[in-house]
């Protein structure tokens, strides 16, 4: 039934001196996933990949584990590993060109374990031209750009033939052009070569375009795992749903839900809402459109209720069209579909 | 919980730590450890008998003048070849701020014969002083004027970075406010470069102390009259009089320390008043 | 650098012409008079002359001492240089900052303070002199002794080039190449060495310069021991003192020689490592 579990995380705890950066974090990934641990910063994404990576240690607990292909991490040498690591800033050797920046991991192979020197450039040429940039192996990291690096340093981490794969915040130094760009290549990168990856991002665009699942951490804490379609449309906490796209708040005045002294807090997508001229049902709520913006490609609505409240709402150019809305209109904004979630 | 130091991948620790201990111990601190112990652990009235000794305080006093007019010779003059290295183009700009760094190259045997030379009787400058009848070499005079060839590198290499680094705005504010450019030199260039300029001095002071080769050869070596504290340490040693070089040292080395925690300080002390007022 | 900017709240002219005049006459007659003068002096009497001097047998031991102290001196410092800033730009410890400055302290000592304090552990009434005499071991007015008095005098100057540069490049390429399997050894040669090649040369350079050009310290430890343990420096002072000036300065236009290779070798390097500071800090913008 399963796949294998190539990575296996539990109780992994890890204080800094001045805060918490994990609070017993638990995390399987199935081989050939690519995941992604999305959240703000201080969240502890970028410590619990380290942590798998090795260049950082879990505080001492002997629930703690870390597990990678079936090797205990925690006693393992960083260098023994066999760990792909792709940092922000690339980390590439500026002083060696493309070819031997890529060749590196195989260069210092132990004697018995190094390819001969042709098998060696067959396999550098190879991801060279997995990665696009044959005409570049002899140039250096310094005459390359931003996203042109952050291939090489892909395809040096993949030289090596990595158990996983695992990158930090790996486009986050790029442009937003860019970013798109290589996001997309990543996904057809990974079809190629399925290793096992995980994939640290502040980026929700980014981890909903990209993975197979995601990982949605806040203060040191896993708040949610699931398929993008999962944590954006079912999500479980007040957090996964304000932090994933725009969302409306109101507050309990739904009929019908058993209030037990917890107040109801209904959390609303924009995209859920509709706007009508007349009072449909009672499911509805009155308001005033104070701001339309139609460059793009939905419209986006901002409302004020008879109570003050903030509404925002997006609607297809189609029924903007339709309704013929002008700012100041006294509408009505009716809920569609909508999460509810009880909070103290 | 704070550790010892912080977790990392990179292999290397114990090995570089454990040399450069090793090596720091072997080559620095037991011989600084040797002289501490030399000079402080002695009978008090030894120890006072060579450091207050007329002969000795005669040097400490020469030794002590002669730096410290040296140094504010070059506190002058390195400011003003600073700000014209930095301000200014002219022909033989670049052979000028290469001819700075000469005193730090050449040897201090090498310099201390050819200003000897220069300041002789008959020398290129000695001449041209001797009808006004002052005596450069073998005289006081001539330590300051080895002293300053020593220190000035060590006050433009200072206050040039300073001068690089100010704020053109800060000028042109100046000038806008009605202040006319000498003024605008006094009260707001002069002002921000005092403290690289006080460090620069402090530097050169505290090099000047400790001088040998430059000096030993212009100076006379006189001894009351001429002779340098550096010296009088030599000749104490060629006396087998270990106790009473040991104590001289020990002072001299203090000294030194004193003055380069005051740099220290007067550094951090600055920046924390400029970090206030941005 | 000139700044043409400046041209708007300027210095009236007078003040400017007088700055340059200034600065000219007394950098010229400060400095570049003495370097003159020692080529002068140096062939006073003769070309001939000049070429005895240098290849006078004496001077050659000098020399040959000299060559030998610096050779040494310089391989020890380096190998301390290169472990120090290792320890201290890849990793953080608690008393770092200490050790920093630690590392500084002989810049502190005076020269002859410098020479002193082998004096008092290894000669004849110092902590390990009997011991040493016992064993037939000679420190003290012996090339061990040149050589120690060196070395504590150059201590810091490889140290003090490497660590700000490793530093600033931090350790990220080094994590790289370890957790791409690369062992210590394989890190520092293939990694770290070619990013620090040049600071590594102009540390080199510098302590050169000083080690060869050391008098004070040398000095007092070396016991002016004709042909055996004079320096360069040392036998200059000698033929000064025995008043066959034209032959002192004639051996030390040797080393002010050396000086000015020094100098030049020092504004290219500074040149050199410019440029790649410049083309890091282009990088980071880039990126």
């Amino acid at each position: 039934m399963s796949a294998k579990t190539t990575i296996d995380v539990s109780h992994v705890s890890k204080s800094f001196a001045q805060y918490v950066a994990l609070r017993d974090v638990d995390l399987q990934v199935q081989e050939g996933e690519l995941i992604a641990l999305l959240g703000p910063s201080g969240s502890g994404k970028t410590t619990l990949l380290r942590i798998i990576a090795g260049l950082d240690i879990p505080d001492p607990d002997r629930a703690t584990s870390v597990i990678v292909d079936g090797q205990n991490m925690l006693d393992r040498r960083a260098s023994e590993r066999r760990v792909g690591f792709v940092f922000q800033h690339y980390a590439l050797f500026r002083h060696m060109t493309v070819f031997e920046n890529i060749a590196f991991g195989l260069r210092v192979r132990p004697r018995k374990q190094r390819p001969p020197e042709p098998a060696l450039r067959q396999k550098v040429n190879e991801l060279l031209e997995l990665i696009q940039l044959g005409r570049w192996a002899k140039h250096y990291p310094s005459q390359l750009s931003g996203g042109q690096r952050q291939r090489v340093a892909l395809a040096r981490a993949l030289a090596i033939e990595p158990s996983v794969l695992l990158l930090d915040e790996p486009f986050g130094a790029l442009d937003a052009k860019v970013r798109q760009e290589l996001r997309r290549w990543l996904r057809t990168l990974h079809a190629k070569i399925p290793v096992t990856s995980v994939l640290v991002t502040h980026d929700q665009e980014e981890a909903l375009e990209v993975a197979d699942r995601i990982v949605i951490m806040n203060q040191g804490r896993v708040e949610q795992i699931g398929t993008p379609d999962e944590v954006f449309h079912s999500p479980l906490s007040e957090f996964v749903v304000t932090f994933l796209g725009n969302v409306n708040l109101f507050h309990g005045r739904v009929a019908g839900v058993e209030a037990n002294g917890h107040v109801p807090r209904v959390f609303v997508r924009p995209h859920e809402l509709e706007i009508e001229r007349v009072q449909s049902s009672g499911a509805s709520v009155a308001a005033r459109i104070l701001r339309i913006q139609s460059a793009g490609p939905i419209v986006r609505i901002e409302l004020s209720s008879d109570q003050n409240e903030s509404i925002s709402v997006e609607l297809t150019h189609e029924k903007y069209r339709d309704l013929t809305l002008k700012t100041g209109d006294a509408v009505f904004v009716k809920v569609r579909e909508a999460r509810v979630l009880l909070s103290k | 919980m704070t550790r010892l130091r912080q977790h990392s991948v990179i292999p290397g620790f114990g090995l570089t730590l454990g040399y450069t201990l090793f090596y720091l111990s072997l080559i620095v601190l037991i011989p600084l450890t040797a002289l501490a112990v030399r000079g402080a652990v002695q009978p008090w009235a030894q120890f006072s008998e060579a450091v207050f000794d007329p002969r000795t305080l005669a040097a400490w006093r020469l030794t002590f003048f002669t730096a410290f007019a040296a140094s504010a010779i070059n506190a002058v003059f390195g400011l003003i070849v600073a700000w014209t290295l930095v301000r200014y183009d002219f022909p033989g700009r670049r052979v000028l701020d290469a001819l700075i760094d000469v005193p730090f190259a050449l040897p201090t045997a090498v310099s201390g014969i050819a200003l000897t030379a220069i300041y002789a009787q008959n020398g290129w400058m000695g001449r041209w002083l001797q009808p006004f009848g002052v005596k450069a070499a073998f005289s006081p005079l001539g330590i300051v004027v080895a002293l300053t060839f020593i220190g000035l590198p060590f006050i433009v290499r200072t206050v040039q970075p300073a001068v690089e680094d100010l704020d053109p705005a800060m000028e042109e504010a100046a000038v806008l406010l009605g202040a006319g450019r000498l003024t605008t030199l006094g009260r707001v260039v002069l002002p921000t470069l005092q403290p690289a300029l006080i460090a620069g001095f402090i530097t050169a002071f505290a090099r000047s102390l400790g001088e040998y080769g430059s000096v030993i050869f212009i100076s006379g070596n006189m001894p009351m009259k001429t002779e340098i504290a550096s010296l009088l340490i030599v000749t104490k040693l060629e006396q087998f009089d270990y106790a009473g070089a040991a104590a001289i040292a020990l002072l001299m080395l203090v000294s030194s320390f004193v003055l380069l925690f005051l740099v220290n300080v007067g550094q951090w002390w600055s920046t924390r008043h400029l970090r206030r007022v941005a | 650098m000139a700044n043409d900017s400046q041209q708007r709240s300027a210095e009236p002219p007078w003040l400017r012409r007088t700055f340059v005049a200034a600065s000219v006459c007394f950098v010229s007659v400060l400095i570049l008079l003495p370097v003159i003068s020692v080529f002068t002096e140096a062939l006073r009497k003769g070309f001939a002359f000049y070429i005895t001097s240098i290849s006078d047998p004496l001077a050659f031991a000098a020399l040959k001492l000299t060559l030998t102290t610096a050779a040494v001196t310089l391989a020890a410092n380096l190998v301390f240089g290169l472990a120090a800033s290792w320890l201290i730009a890849k990793f953080s410890f608690r008393g770092r900052n200490l050790l920093l400055s630690l590392i500084d302290l002989p810049f502190a000592v005076s020269p002859v303070v410098s020479g002193l304090v082998f004096v008092l552990l290894f000669g004849a009434q110092g902590w390990f002199g009997t011991a040493l005499s016992n064993h037939g071991v000679q420190i003290i007015f012996a090339t061990p002794g040149v050589i120690l008095a060196t070395i504590f005098v150059t201590f810091p100057f490889i140290a003090r080039e490497l660590i700000p540069l490793m530093q600033e490049q931090g350790a990220e390429e080094e994590e790289a190449a370890v957790l791409l399997g690369a062992n210590g050894w394989q890190t520092f040669w293939r990694v770290t060495l070619p990013n620090i090649r040049w600071a590594l040369v102009y540390g080199v350079v510098l302590a050169n310069a000083r080690a060869m050009g050391e008098f004070g310290a040398v000095s007092v430890v070396s016991g002016h021991i004709r042909g055996r343990t004079n320096t360069l420096p040392l036998h200059v002072e000698i033929l000064y003192n025995e008043y066959n000036f034209a032959a002192a300065f004639a051996v030390a236009s040797l080393l002010a020689l050396l000086a000015l290779v020094t100098l030049a070798a020092k504004a290219a390097l500074e040149w050199r490592i410019r440029l790649e500071q410049q083309r890091v800090a282009a990088e980071q913008l880039e990126a």
